[in-house]
């Protein structure tokens, strides 16, 4: 009987593990490439850069393409494709990757075509060669390059007879840099066994007071030490650190020099609205969405530092600030012209936005739906969950009173039919001061604690006015991430890259609601409050700077203008900033912490160990240690099966790893070639398409008979008798 | 490593100072062979010796075989352990089987006689008349009454071989000591839980199907290595998947694999080999549990 048993098992097992390999056999050949030759090739193709340059010995990409399918060509013969082309090329056909072949060229940096107008002589023997059409022009006409098409395959310039195209490199702009890929794996070094989580800045993973070491980071699977329930899992409980909340918020000078990045979202140029010697006042637009915070006069527009991780230079509007307005305290009072109500047209020009870390004007987060329709809650992100960063709270604790009329301002002009205010739990004061701040005036706050409402009697609520909610969550690292908030407000999960106005939800941070209600009163967005911390740091505080305002002169407003050689300037917190090392970098939108830190100590990764701590502790239900493994061998196609897009890079991983690898780096830069691969493959599909329609035309140009105008007589005739019909 | 002393130190009662010897040796001489590898290797000692994953594959290891194994031939499994179990597949993190289970299984296969004499202490030898004794561990005396005729005498009830020995008392160690682990939340429950349900789901309904011989549920679990396989040795992260529905298939797996093995093998024990053979299944049952982040 027990033989029976034993077999039973044993089939059991075989049966399982059959069925499991039988499924994952037909995904794996679903998602390979097709059967026949003419697939493969397409296959290839896709890979190829789509330059057309010839460079490999082939009349084009697809030519090449078929050689290599074919076998006469190596994979080794594309010098624009570069080593990226070969290896991707070695995965799909299941070849070596060979290092390129340099007799058919070396890899060059992204290069365009520059036509030298003073000597081009208008005789069109370029355009025919461009296979992509991208040059622009006609007999007896000035030549010029379309930027945007160009490919930098360099066969115009031998036709050229007076040698006027150049190549030149392409500009490099603060939008082109990516994250840099962090080494992995300590190799062949003598390293110290740093503490894990050294480099994290001292932030301590523990419920309350308890510090833990590496056994005690553990996922916070319960509430923090609250007794909320949990919405979403993972995350971490980090120690509460906020410092400097026992102070009132300093209001600093703005000092004798501004600087004002001509940076849009994503890292844009954009193009400024002054120049030179041009007088400007408080509250002027200089570019799109950026306002001057003081009086003075343009001193020169020229690139400079910027608050980036990069630590690259942008163009900037640098601005003189005049003498009284330079050492007196930042002056935020209205520029424009009260207003009943507050409209989008002033949420515009008070340039309301970004406060909350993402950088996003308000006018363009509502974007799609600027006529305002359609949003029906409104959620005010009062969460600061990151340690070391309070000035969301000071603020709360300061001005409860702007923030409510924010709120209400915010939800009457978009016709909201609930305003939620998530908020953490262990915020006591700042949840008192804005309970207290909400019941004078008579406005109903409904407090819901989990499932459980509690409503409170409204007195003299007038009518058509919005109540706002007050919800507390568990203190949960990162619980402020946007699509966490929303989850914890709605209940609603958002998918990836569909943006929270797509479902109706508006999510803002609390301090840029203050911002549009005291926009609704004339003032603009010029100033924010910043957070000033850090273990080295002699001053700890909260400071309303204006934008603009360097670095280094808040430094030395607050006593800090020499720093100790051995110290670093983070921006940001300690899981979710960056360092800087130049300290003129002005503070923008997105600062709000400027902390003085010490030198941090690396430690050096060991490899994997497979421990699925990570994995335990991510909010978004992500496997580190799968991405980690794919990360490493770029495979994109595994990264996407496990959702690398939906990594919110909140470092709660990093924290928890004991071989301390750098896994939320890794998936930076991961996501950042990934979306390169994306826009260099978009590039090539339109270059593609570009030389195809070239191809289609010449060929229909060379089997026309000779006569064309007799040609364009028969097609005017054809289309009179179409028309007759 | 906290976690073994009760097991240990029960272990160590029952069969004397042959144990803490063999720890010793074991640690010691795997320290050793760590060092040497990884030094041949090219890469940093103070590293690999630190982070104490040998140390504890080393202690399994003695804690696996007979505290009368010779020493030369603990060496060779040791050996195993290290440079065919660890470092043949690239050190830390890289390779696919437990390697304290490969070492044990080469002794097992390369020295049957040694490798299967759990003698009891002198002391409590003494209290008997003879000179020698030989025994065997209460499973395989059970396998050898299962296949023998009848005879007249009616055999011992299974209970009563097994608790006579000090087997129960040392699982009861080491599933203490696994408790404990789980408390620090230094292991999964995912894995052990599985396994030993599976385990005694499986000899349950064997009981049940009608073997006299069989001992209770409870007894069969505490014996042989199911407590030390299934909180100590199956749970180790570098050969276990990293995935929370794979490690319940995972833990079922050696479960099953492990009744089997005790029922129809040569081998008294199953536990070794189960985990050897689903370690060779972890790559495929990992990509059952993707990750399901946000969906589109």
């Amino acid at each position: 009987m027990n033989a029976v048993l034993a077999l039973l098992a044993v089939v059991l097992v075989i049966l399982v593990l059959g069925a499991l390999l039988a499924r994952f056999e037909r995904e794996a050949r679903a998602s390979a490439a097709g059967s026949g030759r003419d697939s493969v090739v397409a296959a290839v193709n896709a890979l190829l850069p789509q330059t057309q340059c010839a460079q490999c010995g082939y009349p084009g990409c697809r030519p090449y393409a078929e050689a290599v399918v074919d076998g006469e060509a190596g994979i080794d013969q594309c010098p624009p494709g570069g080593e990226a082309t070969i290896e991707s090329l070695a995965l799909l056909l299941g070849r070596d990757a060979v290092p390129l072949d340099t007799r058919y060229g070396t890899s060059k940096p992204p290069q365009l075509a520059l036509i030298d107008e003073a000597n081009c002589i208008g005789c069109a023997l370029c355009l025919p060669a461009c296979p992509v059409d991208a040059i622009l022009g006609a007999h007896h006409f000035m030549h010029t390059i379309i930027e945007a098409d160009c490919t930098g395959c360099e066969l115009c310039l031998a036709p050229c007879p007076t040698d006027c195209i150049s190549l030149v490199p392409r500009p490099a702009t603060l939008a082109d840099w990516r994250w840099p890929k962090p080494r992995t794996s300590a190799v062949d070094e003598r390293s110290t066994l740093a503490v894990a989580n050294d480099a994290m800045d001292g932030v301590r993973v523990g419920r309350g007071s308890d510090t833990a070491g590496s056994s005690g980071n553990r996922p916070a699977n319960d509430s923090g030490g609250s007794t909320l329930p949990r919405v979403w899992r993972g995350g971490l409980a980090l120690a509460r650190d906020k410092p400097g909340l026992d102070t009132p918020i300093v209001v600093l000078s703005p000092g004798t020099e501004l600087v004002f990045p001509l940076l849009g979202h994503g890292a844009h140029e954009l193009e400024p609205r002054v120049h030179r010697g041009q007088r400007i006042e408080r509250g002027d637009s200089l570019a799109a969405g950026v306002l001057a915070s003081a009086p003075g006069t343009v001193a020169e527009i020229v690139p400079r530092a910027v608050p980036h991780p990069s630590g690259r230079v942008a163009p900037c509007v640098v601005l003189h600030v005049d003498e009284e307005a330079a050492n007196a305290p930042f002056d935020d009072g209205p520029v424009l012209p009260p207003l009943v109500s507050l409209d989008l047209e002033r949420l515009n020009t008070a340039g309301v936005g970004g406060l909350g870390g993402a950088g996003f004007l308000l006018y363009n987060k509502l974007g799609p739906c600027s006529s305002a329709a359609g949003l029906h809650t409104l959620i005010v992100n009062a969460c600061e969950c990151e340690p070391g960063i309070a000035c969301d709270e000071a603020l709360m604790i300061e001005s409860s009173l702007d923030i409510l009329d924010g709120c209400h301002t915010l939800a009457r002009l978009l016709d909201c039919r609930r305003i939620v205010l998530v908020i953490e739990a262990d915020k006591d004061s700042a949840v008192d001061a804005l309970q207290r701040a909400a019941t004078p005036t008579g406005r109903a706050v409904e407090q819901t604690n989990g499932q459980r409402t509690v409503a409170s009697p409204a007195r003299g609520n007038p009518a058509g006015e919005t109540a706002l909610e007050i919800r507390k969550i568990p203190p949960i690292y990162p619980s402020g991430a946007e699509r966490l908030t929303v989850l914890a407000a709605t209940g609603i999960r958002l998918p990836t890259g569909i943006r929270p106005v797509e479902r109706g939800l508006l999510c803002v941070n609390v301090a840029t609601v203050m911002a549009a209600g005291r926009a609704r009163r004339g003032h603009a967005q010029l100033s924010r409050v910043v957070t000033l911390g850090g273990a080295r740091s002699t001053r700890v505080g909260h400071y309303r700077v204006a934008f603009g305002t360097p670095v280094s002169h808040v430094l030395a407003a607050t006593g800090q203008a020499t720093l100790a050689s051995d110290v670093r300037i983070r921006l940001g917190g300690p899981l979710s900033g960056f360092d800087i090392t130049d300290p003129s970098v002005p503070v923008t939108a997105t600062v709000n912490r400027i902390g003085i830190e010490a030198q941090r100590r690396t430690a050096a990764p060991q490899p994997c160990i497979r421990c699925a701590a990570c994995s335990d502790v991510c909010p978004v239900d992500l496997m580190p240690q799968a991405l980690l493994t794919h990360a490493i061998a770029a495979d994109f196609r595994e990264l996407d099966r496990h959702r690398l897009d939906s990594c919110l890079a909140c470092g709660c991983c990093d924290l928890v790893c004991p071989s301390s690898i750098p896994l939320t780096d890794t998936f930076r830069h991961a996501q950042a070639v990934h979306r390169d691969a994306l826009v260099r493959e978009d590039a090539a599909r339109q270059s593609a398409i570009r030389h195809e329609r070239q191809a289609t035309r010449v060929a229909l140009e060379s089997s026309r008979a000779s006569d064309p105008v007799a040609e364009a007589l028969a097609r005017a005739q054809s289309r009179r008798r179409s028309r007759e019909r | 490593m906290l976690a073994l002393l009760p097991g240990t130190l029960i272990q160590t009662w029952a069969f004397g100072a042959g144990v803490p010897i063999a720890i010793a040796f074991t640690v010691g001489s795997a320290m050793f062979l760590e060092f040497l590898a990884v030094a041949l290797r090219g890469r940093s000692a103070r590293p690999a010796l630190c982070d104490g994953s040998i140390a504890l594959a080393a202690w399994l290891l003695a804690l696996a075989v007979p505290p009368s194994l010779p020493l030369a031939q603990l060496l060779v499994g040791v050996a195993a352990m290290v440079l065919l179990g660890k470092h043949l597949y690239g050190g830390l993190g890289c390779n696919p089987f437990n390697p304290a289970m490969l070492g044990y299984a080469v002794l097992l296969v390369s020295y049957p006689v040694t490798m299967t004499d759990w003698s009891p202490t002198a002391e409590a030898l003494s209290t008997l008349p003879w000179d020698a004794v030989t025994r065997a561990t209460p499973l395989d005396h059970l396998r050898s009454l299962d296949r023998l005729p009848t005879m007249d005498a009616p055999p011992l009830a299974a209970g009563t071989v097994i608790l006579a020995s000090p087997w129960p008392w040392i699982n009861g160690g080491f599933l203490l000591g696994g408790l404990w682990l789980l408390f620090r939340q230094i292991i999964g429950w995912h894995i052990p839980v599985s396994l030993l349900l599976t385990l005694a789901l499986l000899h349950a309904v064997s009981g049940w199907l009608g073997d006299t011989l069989q001992p209770p549920v409870q007894l069969e679990l505490l014996s042989g290595a199911a407590m030390l396989g299934a909180f100590f040795i199956a749970t180790d992260p570098v050969t276990a998947p990293s995935a929370r529905r794979a490690r319940l298939l995972y833990g079922t797996g050696i479960g099953a694999l492990t009744f089997v093995l005790r029922e129809f093998s040569a081998y008294p024990e199953g536990i070794a080999f189960a985990v050897l053979l689903m370690n060779m299944t972890v790559p495929l049952i990992d990509r059952l549990s993707v990750a399901r982040g946000v969906e589109r």
